[in-house]
């Protein structure tokens, strides 16, 4: 045991009791979170354990006061804003002098149609593939935008990509919703970015170097100018996300680093390939526990998990409390280990200095 | 070089009051200059009932840049959405005609006034591909940047402004001259309607005001502002009208005639000379009358079965309501 773990003896589950309890430990490690080098111009915002309410306009010069916050009143969930603000713990936006917002898209992929999903479970595959989307709209934030991206696993069923572009960081509302409309592809007319057929010509193939949905069209590689073609390269890049999201220049993201109450998973930043697996809860060790309801056969966390109702058994820690979270059993003893660092920081392979 | 006369929105009234006269013209002064009012009410007129202002109102640059600022305060006195919605779109209608002939040099300019930062920068495409082989490509020689584009491009309701299906790399939304132009246009609406925002209007405007939702009444019966077609009166009015003429007119037949003139569009002059006529008044105190009329909210006769209820017109008018039995006769002479 080094002191970078804490050891703690389960001897019953006492739900939203219990999670604090657990998440109390992790916050208590220091562990390691992203926070915003403006941190004293973001607001924070964050969900008690004990209210469905959100406790928001707090605001922390320095994180040494997030973590004190952290391990004081230990939240179930914990955002900040992608807005900067001059006063961003005032109560109205007037009070806070927006000073403009990151762009933010919000890809939740429960409504895959390829998802295996049991209720509220994801199979690890469905997160995995669904990186394919948040990379799209990184190569459009990059080459489209003008601007930089970083990607973050939800720590449940997603991913949140944020997007830094100087030029996007005063759009209002209504422009927010065409860039989301530019994501998912609404609105567009196929016939103001290709040519009609006349006597003798016929559209020309784009080029990946083509600007706008054109550009994008061709990096799916179709091989003629067919309606077919086309829609069907469009069916397959466009991204379906929470368009309500990235409208919205006061929205909250999740604190890399930080536990998702849904899940108590970790927010994490995601570079190249994402493969779920242990290190994505700090949570270790084995436990006892006991079924609440039936789970078919799905891959959580890298294995392969099933049970019946009433059955007793015994489960990874970081599975068992991820299933407890959600409601698919309760734990009835054992040991869980809980770590700073499950091996994410710091960050290789890109970078994530916000 | 902005012409102004062309592109009146393009220097506020300070500036131009500053530049040409070394001092500044509020706009409230502007009521005192009869040319401009009527101007002004030409402006207004053409603009709610043809959609377009007209290209040409007045001699002079001052006409022009007056004219427009003094009708946009009355639009603004309206507090009226639709009616600043319906001048500022035809105010850029107006600028339409004179975009499409400009130069690159001044539409650059005009451009910038509206904080659209124009850019060279040509890039190409493949476009068409004819039976040869031969790639025809289609050249975009602008670009303006995602937060200009998308601040001017909101406010546009055709599907060719939508960022999704613009030109867009690298934070730069490529433009050819069409396009550019038609960006242009939109950018006038909402820059007359930003002018509008900023503008302080008081009380001296509420009559100007009336008229212009007067106007917007007319445009919305489709009753065809101008002069009055005095054939095609229903039968009453034509009896009030001999009354008048004769010096015999009762107060609510006279209130009834008046209300029906203004409902069907009778402008100020001519209806000062109708009150003159009936009430044997001087011109001054008739003008006063008549401008209290038009300032009046609403203003409508009675319908017919109520006319002929108190006897006002013991005739049928030939219809429900004598200001659609009129529409209706309008309708019918100039088909003739």
């Amino acid at each position: 045991m080094t002191e970078e773990e804490k050891e703690i003896k389960i001897k019953g589950w006492n739900y939203d009791q219990t999670l604090k309890y657990l998440y109390r430990e992790y916050y208590s490690l220091n562990p390691p979170l992203i926070i915003p080098k403006d941190i004293e111009r973001r607001e924070f915002a964050f969900q008690p354990f004990e209210k469905q309410s959100y406790v928001r306009h707090l605001s922390f010069d320095n994180p040494k006061k997030l973590y004190d916050y952290l391990i004081k009143n230990t939240p179930r969930h914990a955002y900040y804003s992608i807005a900067i603000y001059d006063l961003p713990e005032a109560g109205s936006m007037e009070e806070k002098g927006w000073k403009g917002s990151d762009l933010l898209f919000d890809i939740d992929l429960d409504h895959e149609k390829d998802c295996i999903m049991q209720n509220d479970i994801a199979d690890d595959s469905c997160i995995e593939k669904g990186l394919k989307y948040a990379e799209t709209i990184a190569h459009i934030i990059n080459n489209y935008f003008g601007g930089s991206y970083q990607i973050y696993f939800t720590g449940n069923r997603g991913y949140h990509v944020r997007g830094f572009c100087e030029l996007c960081k005063q759009l209002g509302k209504e422009e927010r919703s065409e860039i989301a409309k530019f994501i998912m592809a609404q609105d567009l007319d196929i016939d103001m970015i290709f040519p009609k057929s006349s006597k003798g010509k016929k559209p020309a193939l784009p080029t990946t170097k083509d600007p706008g949905w054109r550009g994008l069209i061709a990096s799916f590689g179709i091989k003629e100018v067919s309606r077919e073609d086309i829609n069907n390269a469009i069916q397959n890049i466009k991204v379906e996300i929470d368009s309500m999201v990235t409208q919205d220049p006061s929205r909250l993201t999740r604190i890399p680093g930080t536990l998702n109450g849904k899940s108590s998973l970790l927010v994490l930043p995601v570079c190249g390939e994402f493969k779920l697996g242990k290190w994505v809860s700090p949570f270790y060790g084995e436990v006892e526990v006991k079924a609440k309801m039936d789970l078919s056969n799905i891959k959580i966390l890298g294995s392969n998990i099933q049970f019946n109702k009433n059955e007793e058994l015994s489960l990874p820690s970081q599975q068992a409390i991820y299933l407890a979270t959600k409601g698919y059993l309760t734990i009835i003893g054992g040991k869980i280990v809980v770590r700073k660092n499950t091996g994410w920081w710091p960050i290789q392979g890109c970078n994530w200095n916000s | 070089m902005l012409t102004y006369s062309k592109y009146p929105f393009a220097i506020s009234l300070d500036d131009y009051s500053k530049i040409n006269y070394g001092y500044r013209i509020n706009i409230e002064s502007l009521l005192e200059n009869s040319k401009i009012v009527k101007l002004a009410r030409k402006r207004l007129e053409e603009a709610i009932t043809k959609k377009v202002s007209p290209l040409k109102n007045g001699d002079s640059t001052d006409d022009e840049v007056y004219s427009f600022y003094l009708s946009l305060a009355a639009v603004k006195a309206t507090n009226s959405m639709i009616a600043l919605d319906i001048y500022a779109k035809a105010e850029s209608n107006r600028a339409s005609y004179f975009i499409e002939s400009d130069n690159e040099e001044n539409l650059i300019a005009l451009g910038e006034f509206m904080g659209l930062k124009i850019e060279k920068e040509l890039i190409k495409m493949p476009w068409l591909i004819n039976n040869n082989g031969k790639i025809i490509y289609r050249t975009l020689p602008y670009y303006v940047r995602i937060n200009d584009y998308l601040k001017i491009a909101i406010n546009a309701q055709e599907n060719q402004f939508r960022l999704v299906n613009s030109f867009l790399l690298d934070g730069k939304v490529y433009l050819d001259m069409k396009i550019l132009k038609g960006l242009l246009e939109v950018g006038v609406e909402v820059k007359i309607k930003n002018i509008a925002k900023d503008l302080e209007v008081g009380e001296e405007f509420s009559f100007f005001s009336n008229e212009v939702l007067r106007y917007l009444k007319l445009a919305e019966n489709k009753i065809p502002l101008g002069k009055i077609n005095y054939d095609a009166f229903p039968p009453c009015m034509k009896s009030f009208k001999n009354l008048i003429d004769k010096g015999k007119i009762e107060d609510e037949s006279l209130y009834q005639y008046i209300a029906f003139l203004i409902s069907i569009g009778i402008d100020e002059d001519e209806l000062s000379n109708v009150i003159a006529n009936s009430l044997g008044i001087s011109p001054n105190l008739s003008r006063k009358i008549a401008k209290g009329f038009l300032s009046v909210e609403n203003i409508s006769p009675y319908r017919c079965d109520i006319m002929k209820k108190k006897g006002l017109c013991p005739q049928d008018c030939g219809g429900k309501h004598p200001v659609l039995v009129y529409k209706r006769n309008v309708k019918e002479n100039s088909n003739k």
